[in-house]
């Protein structure tokens, strides 16, 4: 059912003798320990367990090689729809989480430059550039070549 | 078996042309960005002035990254096994990123040079620091500085011919001249350079070897049938050993990035985690790379920096990992080889000989003149990471290790110490040839690459729980840090003593010791110290938050006084030295008139290496106390933050997409 392309057919019958191999030792391995569980009086949950998980381990080795089969460029396309996707919710959540901090922030320097306006009935935050946090104060800005650090 | 041994010794006009255009380029670069810095000062020397924009940060990063041990490592284990080993660069690109964006930032506002001195503000104490000081340098002379000279050697002895002590020895001194006259803003530009002819040459050589394979789909098919010849298969002693097919067929796997987690060489929770934590303790905390962050402009030049050095990591798997592979395509008999006496006669060791597989391309496949021309930007890459080892090492030893022996050392002696500690270094390095060449056993690599997974990720663990995590405190550091290197070292001992056998010869080490990968292992030494060093911090008291501002993730834009844990070292540190400047000051005052004119050699020497005569008096109290009102500053411009973190997120994507195709 599933194609599995080998590039060299004298060596794909010893590469297909070794997988079976190992899948046939794997398969004894199993088997021995579930009898060991039936032996100890597990219960019968515990052996239907351990056959679901083999089926599993089976059917994912088997979706891998048909993994296998889709071009390399859709699997990069793939990848990369998966990161996008992932970046997008990282986003959503750190906007939800800024919001309510920025909220908290504002209330605060609020209060603060009430402190120092002139309470003559107009507010210097009525005046004040919304987008740029500090358009009406003097900044002094240090602007030297070269900073030295201080040994 | 007849190998025909070439022994091209590079005597034709064209080549030379090009070998002395290149080392005119190097030292008129390095002659040109002397007089752009004043490199009289720590930070002028160190730090390069803090005045790079972003272009030489990315260049001198990813220069410094890449050294002649790609060339040689990168192509050897691609032939040897495919393209995995690429998830090495690939998974850097991520990390490169993480530097930019979260490390950078605390150690900018933490206002340090050396990440030792990092560590002493951030927890106090001075084992710690002096602690990693001794380890980095280890590693820096152990590892880094033995691989490149080893896969320098090796490149020169396959391709030239030449005699191996000549030519690093005089590789070493021209290094060591532009690193001792010029500091690091010499080295930034030059890196740059060095990247550019690094890269241009490699993309010729890509060019001219894919040409001979017939191209990309060529070597697809092509790989996986690249065995040598019948007669090189068997054992031409059968009764001592047999040799297993799976010893000279090219793995199934081979064009794949992610392999299996149990049976693979590389499994791939190995190269997503493990790589990622070594890359981690390489990236974010070790001095090489950060040293280069310190110097930019601002914390945007960083951010840019990053983005293109990322950019540029990209590339080594298409100039390096794919022409190692054309390599075994094109000579499977040499570069494929197995039978140990066959192997010996090829390259001299009888472990395998995918170690030639580049140099072997530059000498068949480049025409006259290109050779010289891979021969430079073998060099390139050479100089430019041994340089950027020894610019960081002298910044450790002088600013972590001299600083404690002589406290009142003052600016012009510290400079002068650097310097001498580069020489030292090159010494060192000279001494270290004859054991690189003993080790020749092409076992080298091998060591290396367990050296550093075993013990550096203690380091990366405690660097990120110190920024990340408040809680941590002193006791919490140094214990995890010691009991991950007991840890590592419990692991690297058995290695060492048992050896790690090859394909033929396996080593008999016991399987519950070395049985796990070596990447496993750096993730579970990883998270074993970082519980270690979480456990003893909630046990002992933490470090109250006056101790921290500035110097964690989450305080950085703290704009409270910090009391510095090491502030009474460094008060007594200044009074030595300002009492040093007084007795100077008493002493020169009697011998003014007599004694004034130095020689001209030492003045001369004093301009070349950048030492001015007179140096800024030690500052006083209220001077210090001015200073540090005037924080360090990582703000950043909205419109270029934002166009910043774009570029982040379209190279991340891009980055993805690659990890997706070669998945």
């Amino acid at each position: 059912m599933f194609i599995i392309r080998f590039p060299d057919p004298e060596r794909s019958s010893e590469h297909l003798h070794r997988y079976c191999l190992t899948e046939r030792r794997a398969f004894t391995v199993f088997s021995s320990f579930i009898a060991v569980v039936k032996r100890s009086e597990m219960g019968k949950s515990v052996v239907v367990l351990l056959w679901l998980l083999v089926i599993l381990e089976t059917a994912s080795a088997q979706a891998e090689k048909a993994e296998r089969g889709l071009p390399n460029w859709l699997t990069g396309i793939i990848a990369v729809a998966v990161f996008l996707f992932l970046v997008f919710i990282a986003f959503l959540v750190n906007k939800a989480w800024c919001e309510t901090r920025s909220d908290s922030q504002e209330v605060k320097t609020e209060v603060t430059s009430n402190e120092y306006s002139m309470s003559n009935g107009t507010n210097l935050d009525s005046v004040r550039s919304s987008e740029h946090h500090e358009a009406y104060e003097n900044v002094i800005i240090h602007k030297t070549e070269e900073k030295v650090t201080v040994m | 078996m007849n190998f025909t041994k070439e022994k091209v010794t590079i005597n034709n006009p064209a080549d030379i042309t090009v070998i002395l255009g290149y080392f005119v380029i190097v030292i008129g670069v390095g002659i040109w960005s002397m007089f752009r810095t004043n490199r009289g000062t720590v930070g002028g020397y160190f730090l390069a002035g803090r005045t790079m924009v972003w272009w030489p940060v990315g260049a001198s990063l990813f220069a410094s990254n890449i050294g002649s041990g790609h060339f040689v490592g990168l192509a050897g284990t691609g032939a040897a096994s495919g393209i995995a080993v690429g998830g090495f660069e690939w998974n850097a690109l991520f990390i490169v990123l993480l530097l930019g964006w979260l490390f950078v930032p605390v150690y900018l506002t933490a206002g340090v040079i050396t990440m030792p001195q990092y560590l002493k503000k951030r927890f106090g104490g001075t084992r710690i620091s002096l602690y990693l000081s001794v380890i980095s340098l280890f590693l820096y002379i152990f590892t880094k500085i033995s691989v490149d000279m080893f896969s320098g050697a090796v490149f020169i002895q396959q391709a030239l011919g030449w005699n191996i002590y000549i030519a690093v020895i005089a590789l070493l001194t021209i290094t060591a001249l532009y690193t001792v006259t010029g500091g690091l803003a010499a080295l930034m530009y030059t890196d740059t350079v060095q990247t550019f002819i690094i890269i241009a040459g490699a993309f010729v050589l890509m060019g001219f070897s894919f040409r001979e394979v017939g191209g990309y789909s060529t070597l697809l098919e092509k790989y996986s049938s690249a065995l040598p010849s019948p007669s090189l298969r068997l054992s031409p002693s059968p009764h001592l050993y047999n040799i297993s097919s799976a010893c000279y067929t090219p793995r199934q796997d081979a064009f794949n990035l992610l392999r299996d987690p149990v049976t693979g060489d590389l499994p791939w929770p190995g190269v997503v985690f493990g790589i990622a934590i070594v890359g981690g303790w390489y990236w974010c905390t070790d001095q090489v790379i950060v040293q280069r962050c310190l110097a930019a402009r601002s914390l945007t030049h960083v951010k840019a920096g990053c983005i293109m050095c990322g950019y540029l990591k990209l590339l080594p798997m298409f100039l390096m990992v794919f022409p190692g592979m054309i390599s075994r395509v094109l000579y499977p008999d040499e570069v494929g080889c197995v039978v140990p006496s066959v192997c010996k006669e090829v390259c001299g060791t009888e472990v395998g000989c995918s170690n030639i597989a580049y140099p072997k391309l530059v000498v068949s496949v480049m025409p006259n003149g290109l050779r010289g021309l891979m021969l430079a930007v073998m060099l390139a890459a050479l100089m430019s990471s041994l340089a950027s080892i020894f610019n960081s090492s002298s910044t450790l030893f002088t600013m972590d290790i001299w600083t404690r022996i002589r406290p009142q050392a003052r600016d012009r002696e510290l400079m002068i110490v650097g310097r001498v500690w580069v020489l030292c270094i090159v010494a060192i390095s000279i001494c270290w040839i004859p054991v690189v060449q003993a080790a020749q056993s092409g076992q080298l690599f091998d060591y290396i690459q367990s050296v550093t997974s075993y013990l550096a990720p203690p380091i990366a663990a405690v660097f990120f729980l110190a920024i990340f995590v408040k809680r941590v405190n002193e006791p919490g550091a140094f214990w995890g840090l010691m009991g991950g290197l007991l840890m590592g070292l419990c692991r690297m001992g058995p290695e060492f003593y048992f050896g790690s056998g090859s394909c033929l010869f396996p080593s008999n080490c016991p399987k519950l010791i070395c049985g796990v990968h070596y990447l496993y292992f750096a993730v579970l030494l990883f998270f074993c110290t970082g519980i270690l060093v979480l456990l003893v911090s909630y046990w002992t008291p933490p470090i109250n938050d006056r101790h921290l501002h500035r110097l964690v993730f989450s305080l950085r834009h703290s704009k409270e006084d910090r009391v510095d844990l090491d502030w009474e070292e460094v008060e007594r540190g200044r009074k030595a030295r300002r009492e040093v400047e007084e007795k100077n000051k008493a002493t020169r005052n009697e011998e003014n008139e007599t004694n004034k004119d130095k020689s001209a050699i030492l003045r001369l020497i004093g301009w070349f290496c950048g030492l001015s005569g007179s140096q800024a008096p030690e500052p006083t109290e209220e001077e210090v106390a001015e200073a540090s009102k005037q924080l360090p500053d990582i703000s950043e411009e909205p419109v270029w933050k934002h166009f910043v973190n774009a570029n982040a997120l379209v190279m991340m994507a891009v980055a993805v997409y690659f990890w997706g195709f070669y998945a």
